[in-house]
């Protein structure tokens, strides 16, 4: 008896077995690789992101997706190494024109940096011409045509705008999501001279020769100054250190669009007590060529040398072009371009700008520990205990005399700058431990980043909790690569462009709060058009398919690569 | 009176076949003939737990109610019910017209489409839900307006269509600016699965004023919204709308898979290593207890995902990281055995009469040492099953989308603070019913085949 | 005089033989890390090329100009003098190692002694009742508890924890290690000397609230991983006291009329206690590198998810600074428990 009931077992589990695996697979026509980060480089969503992408590719049909992902020190590699047919990708502007969302992608020499490998002279000529011309007209051709290409060549597919966000107790006032750099320095808490906040960030450098990520950037905002600043709360530019924004009207920019030049305002000091080392037209100078000369890595050092075509000379020890950077006297410096680049003040008014005291470490990084590092803007910071916190204090006088050289900048609507006497930040080890600090009322604002869920969660018991949680467009885009070595086929990428379902990113990723993309100049740019809209919209299977209909049957993998 | 003939029982069947001194036969009989005591319990019943999991780890696809990759339902619906899911999107595709700044997708972010003609209209369509079950409990819409860039006495008229465009309803005025105004359609006329698909229902704005004044009227976010009741599932669905369930069985192969490789090429290597190290002794002995000893110090789960980085994130790969933690394990607790062993008296005898060392090994000390395998074996099975749970948990292990618990249990983590707590609450379930099997089994045995605590039980 | 010499020296032989094996560990470190797939260099710069001189420059920074052997020595050499190096991790670039450790490894203690401390409270009270009812329902009982919450996913158990005492309950904080702003002793506060343990340092600056905020946030942590640990606690403990019980002082006392409770808790229970200690001390050790799974389920900042942090960054200085410390500590702490071992009983120095 016990024979029978071994040998029934046996056979059961030999049929079971057999049709598991004969039904597992329906025949498809191409199979491709997606590849994501999975170690939290773009938050914890970035799997379900994929996930979601593979299942609106392969619900068409024809397509297999196999989700293949690697930690960020790897996973950055790997698009250099045309490792990743298909990959994930974000992008932050460094400076705020259309330009820096065309140039970094489909120039040749961006797309090699950024992994697509593209390759279309024609588009990279029409970049130069766009790059180097301030009249609308032109730039509205060129932007035109090169999104056509964009569209019909699908390099990328742009997916959805991030969205940033932020929750305040109701008290809070002036929190802007300001689509540049986040201003502590405007925030009020009437009645109060502290704010407390916490973030779940984390600071990778504070020496402005080399950070190059969102959260440093944000620090070294309150504690530099730039050339030229942000308004408060769009893009518009407004003097910074500079008198004026250099153009063509006011003669500070020649007729050619290759000289700038910027008079610094007087009066301005770095908060090094007891130097107050004053601020002067070669510290301006010494600090550029720092940051080009140093070109740390990981930093922003090639939007000078490269992007802003000042240079990078051997023969001048690694500093800018002989002559790019001219010292006139002590309060004006004029830069000699190589070329046109007619979105120069925006680069002025990055970090990787802003002027540091010769007594910065002139070999190498500057340590971010309180104490060395020093600037010129509101605040001081005070306190930093890395992975912990940050203490940001005012760095010039008191409120009541407040002394900093910029602090009428943005009157008569805000008042004196910077409003609160200090700034807490607290670093946070996850998004849940934002929403506990919101929850609770422990600090005042939470900032970057809350998971959707958590999200949602606080917008819906906004009001019994007493807190504001608003939503604003943030300039980051997110959007799939193809390496256009790997798939070379054009059909195939727009196949894909078409079976992409972006509502299905929002609805699932992001429960609503992510707004698509259709171009890889979002839409609050200028000279954005949705070309990928009229041309794919979302989830058109049909379409998907007839494409797929006319590739050869000979390609059916791409590249597949060695399961790791 | 004549003795009622006794039926053969199943043990008497079994010693016919398997000698009672051999491995098998010394942890067999004690479990048949005691089958009360403590630990023949135990066995049986892990054993009964490993039999059903690889059971269902073969018999998955045919048990899973639902394709375990497919997004099959609304995400996050709660398990044991028809959860009422709220389907919402805003439009992506609208008619040219002089609206401006039309975005499609439009989320709640400030940026306005606006109207300055009055008069102007725009159909909007293509609203892209999700709905995957004929079972519309609700069907509305939501406008929101914004006021500040709306100048007073203007206000939007809103028409809808449920057949793409060809019959309209009535004009609804909405003159409520800065909140969202929700019109419920559900009673105007029957709403099924195919009434609210993409491309059947569509809206026309038309930008209205009181006075024939100049102004404009800003559209900050305008959606439709569908309540629809989910299916029913066992465990409820996953972040992304997997049925859990499925997932769950799936993830049994999984588990199975990599306890598997990880456990046999730990005894693979170890069981050799040690028998050899133990036997021969000396300076080789020395060095393999050092490094042993050394893999052991550092943190297991750690190591294991170093090894994962290093060789990949395959079942099979993360079978082998696995394998790092439990080499030393299986080699230290064989080599124990062969110097316990070594010094038995029979071995002693057949060193005298002049067997070769390689047939003592093998013929005396290996088969001794071989009984003690089967307690490590499913001790170490136990945790290898935790261990591989603990990568995925920290990232290091299998990756998306294979069905694995620890990976879906840490991707459901982040829900907890929300109280979503089925998607993570189940997957590890299931890893403490299997791992709790294994160690009854291992204890079991241990008890079983140990003769020292035997002979101190009775 | 001659017994402290003797342990003296047998503390030293014990030392010595620990270093051969910290030796073994750190060349296996060496050696994975630098097979692990990709460039750390490269991987500095991202996707974009580097200029040629920069590499060369961060090459010959970093010494990995040299060949694999020199590498190798100046490595050793580089630990042994106690210099750790600076991160090249994406997170840490440019920092000490040894500050890392330093920040992370006070709230490694607290929660690795939070933790010994629910698992001593809960785990030895039911591995002596256990051991005293041998065969009993109270033993099975035990038995059952130690062995399936032993195996029970530490990071299950964690989140069940948080679901119901942060979520639906909402009466302890789930998540980091400290709510608010002022940490304990952060300015304006003065502390003769601080920490970095919350607990602690609250107490040094005499603030109750604080203090029990510091313990609010430990509790579930210590909670989760005491738990798991009760298990093997009380499994440990139980065994032992079987053995005890059976050992001839204990029949010899019973024949000399001692009751029975007395033999348990007194005779029995102390005995037991000596290898109890050993093994739970090695566990102690084990803590003090970090729970990881614990941290990551709380967001708790300890050694474990620093090292996670740089396995996944591939940031090899940190992984070897950590790998190195500890290794130290299990190094050290379980010469320590030999030492008292040897010290309790003069047999072990034979």
């Amino acid at each position: 008896m016990w024979i029978v009931i071994v040998a029934i077992l046996i056979v059961a589990i030999i049929g079971i077995s057999t049709y598991a695996v004969l039904s597992a697979r329906v025949p498809t026509k191409v199979g491709i690789e997606l590849w994501y980060n999975n170690d939290g480089h773009y938050g914890d969503t970035e799997t379900a992101l994929a996930l979601t992408l593979q299942n609106s590719i392969q619900s068409c049909g024809r397509v297999t997706v196999s989700l293949k992902s690697d930690p960020w020190a790897v996973y950055k590699q790997n698009w250099a190494n045309q490792r990743m047919p298909m990959f994930l990708l974000g992008w932050y502007p460094d400076y705020f024109d259309s330009d820096d969302y065309a140039s970094p992608f489909l120039s040749i020499a961006g797309a090699k940096s950024l992994g697509s490998f593209y390759n279309n002279s024609q588009v990279d000529q029409w970049i130069t011409e766009e790059q180097s011309t301030t009249d609308p007209n032109i730039r509205t051709d060129r932007f035109t045509k090169i999104q056509n290409a964009l569209a019909d060549d699908v390099p990328y597919i742009p997916l959805f705008s991030g969205v940033a966000q932020t929750a305040y107790v109701n008290s809070v006032q002036n929190v802007e999501l300001h689509p540049v750099v986040f201003k502590w320095f405007i925030v009020d808490k009437p009645g109060a001279t502290v704010l407390n906040v916490s973030t779940s960030d984390k600071v990778i450098s504070l020496d402005p020769a080399s950070a190059y990520d969102f959260f440093s950037g944000e620090i070294i905002n309150q504690v530099f100054d730039t050339l030229v600043v942000y308004d408060w709360k769009n893009a518009t530019l407004k003097p910074g250190l500079a008198q004026d924004i250099p153009t063509r009207a006011n003669g500070l920019v020649s007729a050619d669009g290759m000289n700038y030049t910027y008079h610094l305002k007087a009066g301005v000091t770095f908060h090094d007590f007891p130097l107050n080392t004053p601020l002067t037209a070669q510290i301006v100078a010494n600090s550029i060529n720092r940051a080009i000369r140093l070109d740390l890595p990981g930093s922003a050092a090639f939007l000078l040398y490269d992007v802003g075509a000042l240079g990078r000379d051997a023969t001048n020890g690694n500093n800018s072009s002989p002559g790019a950077i001219e010292v006139v006297d002590s309060s004006t410096i004029t830069f000699h371009l190589a070329r046109p680049v007619s979105f120069f003040n925006d680069l002025m008014a990055f970090s990787v700008s802003a002027p540091v005291p010769d007594s910065y470490n002139q070999a190498g990084e500057q340590p971010s520990t309180a104490g060395s590092v020093i600037g010129t803007g509101p605040y001081k910071m005070t306190t930093h205990t890395p992975n912990q916190l940050i203490v940001l204090d005012r760095a010039f006088g008191t409120k009541a005399s407040n002394t900093y050289y910029n602090k009428d900048l943005y009157s008569p609507t805000l008042g004196p700058i910077p409003i609160m006497d200090r700034i807490v930040i607290n670093i946070r080890a996850s998004a849940a431990a934002l929403k506990q600090d919101i929850e609770t009322k422990a600090v005042d604002v939470v900032f970057r980043t809350l998971s959707p869920p958590d999200l949602v969660d606080l917008q819906n018991r906004a009001s019994s909790l007493g807190i504001t949680v608003k939503l604003g467009s943030s300039p980051q885009i997110r959007y799939l690569v193809f390496n256009v070595n790997k798939v070379p086929n054009k059909l195939v990428r727009q196949a894909i462009a078409f079976s992409v379902d972006r509502s299905a990113i929002s609805q699932i990723v992001f429960l609503g709060t992510a707004s698509p993309l259709y171009s890889m100049i979002p839409a609050e740019m200028p000279y954005s058009t949705a070309v990928f809209q009229s041309k794919y919209g979302d989830a058109r299977c049909a379409d998907a398919n007839n494409l797929l209909a006319q590739v050869p049957a000979t390609i059916e993998l791409i590249a597949l690569a060695r399961d790791r | 009176m004549a003795e009622k003939p006794r039926r053969a029982s199943l043990a008497d069947s079994l010693r016919r076949w398997i000698p009672r001194q051999s491995i098998l036969g010394r942890i067999l009989f004690p479990l048949i003939e005691e089958r009360r005591s403590l630990p023949a319990v135990l066995t049986w019943l892990g054993i009964g737990i490993v039999i059903v999991f690889v059971f269902i780890a073969i018999a998955s696809p045919l048990l899973a109610p639902w394709d375990p990759y497919a997004f099959v339902d609304g995400p996050d619906v709660p398990p044991w019910t028809n959860a009422p899911v709220l389907a919402n999107s805003t439009y992506f595709s609208f008619s040219p017209t002089p609206w401006m700044n039309m975005t499609a997708g439009q989320a709640i972010d400030g940026r306005d489409a606006t109207s300055r003609g009055i008069n102007d209209t725009v159909v909007v369509s293509s609203f892209l839900l999700r709905v995957f079950r004929d079972a519309v409990t609700n069907v509305s819409y939501v406008i929101l307006l914004d006021g500040r860039a709306t100048t007073p006495g203007h206000y939007l008229g809103v028409e809808w269509s449920a057949d793409g465009g060809a019959t309209w309803s009535p004009r609804t005025a909405i003159r409520t600016f800065n909140q969202f105004v929700r019109v419920d359609l559900t009673p105007l006329r029957s709403w099924n699965l195919a009434s609210v698909e993409p491309g059947r229902f569509s809206l026309r704005f038309t930008h209205l004023a009181d006075t024939n004044t100049a102004g404009q009227v800003a559209l900050n976010y305008a959606a439709f919204h569908v309540v629809w009741l989910s299916f029913w599932h066992l465990m409820g669905t996953d972040p992304v709308g997997r049925d859990v369930f499925s997932r769950v069985l799936v993830g049994t192969g999984t588990s199975l898979q990599i306890m598997a490789i990880g456990v046999f090429a730990a005894l693979l290597v170890g069981f050799p290593l040690g028998l050899f190290s133990g036997y021969t002794g000396g300076r080789i002995d020395k060095v393999l207890v050092l490094v042993m000893d050394s893999l052991y110090a550092f943190p297991g789960l750690l190591l294991a995902g170093l090894i994962a980085v290093l060789i990949g994130k395959g079942v099979v790969n993360i079978g082998l990281a696995v394998t790092v933690i439990y080499i030393p394990l299986y080699f230290r607790a064989t080599r124990s055995h062969v110097l316990s062993a070594r010094e038995e008296l029979y071995v002693e005898a057949a060193r005298a009469l002049g067997a070769k060392p390689g047939r003592i090994l093998w013929r005396y000390i290996a088969y001794n040492v071989l009984v003690a395998i089967p307690v490590i074996f499913s001790l170490s099975a136990a945790d290898a099953v935790l261990t591989a749970a603990g990568l995925s948990y920290l990232g290091l292990g299998v990756q998306a989308p294979t069905a694995d618990w620890g990976l879906d249990l840490s991707a459901a983590a982040s829900r907890i603070s929300v109280g979503i707590w089925w998607s993570s609450f189940f997957p590890g379930l299931v890893i403490v019913i299997l791992t709790i099997g294994l160690s009854f089994l291992g204890e079991g045995l241990n008890d079983i085949v140990n003769p020292v605590l035997r002979r101190e039980r009775s | 005089m001659a017994r402290g010499s003797s342990l003296l020296a047998y503390a030293l032989t014990r030392a010595i033989l620990a270093l051969p094996m910290l030796f073994i560990l750190l060349t296996a470190v060496f050696v994975v890390l630098r097979i692990l797939p990709g460039d750390p260099i490269l991987a500095l710069w991202g996707g974009r090329t580097p200029p040629p001189d920069a590499v060369e420059r961060a090459r010959v920074q970093l010494g990995l100009d040299q060949p694999p052997i020199v590498q190798y020595l100046t490595y050793l050499r580089n630990i042994f003098t106690g210099n750790l190096g600076i991160s090249i991790g994406e997170q840490y670039r440019g920092t000490p190692v040894w500050s890392q450790i330093a920040t992370r490894f006070p709230a490694t203690v607290e929660l690795a002694f939070g933790g010994m401390l629910v698992a001593s409270l809960v785990g030895i009270p039911l591995g002596v009742v256990a051991g005293a009812n041998r065969d009993r329902w109270v033993d099975l009982g035990v038995r059952l508890y130690g062995t399936i919450i032993w195996v029970i996913p530490i990071f299950w158990l964690g989140l069940i924890l948080q679901l119901v005492f942060g979520v639906w309950l909402r009466w302890l904080p789930a998540n980091g290690r400290w709510t608010g702003v002022d940490t304990p002793c952060a300015p304006p506060s003065t502390c003769r000397f601080q920490t970095g343990m919350y607990t602690v340092d609250s107490l040094i600056e005499g603030n109750l609230g604080h203090f029990a905020t510091a313990v609010s946030h430990l509790l579930l942590p210590s909670l989760t991983l005491g738990l798991v640990l009760s298990g093997f606690f009380a499994k440990t403990v139980r065994a032992n006291m079987l053995r005890t019980i059976g050992a001839d002082f204990t029949e010899a006392a019973r024949a000399r009329g001692v009751p029975r409770r007395a033999i348990i808790y007194r005779h029995a229970f102390k005995n037991a206690l000596v290898p109890v200690v050993t093994v739970l001390g090695l566990q102690f050790a084990i803590l003090f590198a970090g729970a990881v799974l614990t941290e990551k389920t709380f967001s708790y900042q300890g050694l474990g998810i620093l090292l996670l942090e740089s396995i996944t960054s591939k940031d090899m200085t940190m992984i070897q600074g950590v790998v190195v410390f500890y290794a130290a500590i299990i190094v050290l702490i379980s010469l320590a428990i030999d030492i008292l071992g040897a010290s309790i009983d003069p047999r072990i120095r034979l």
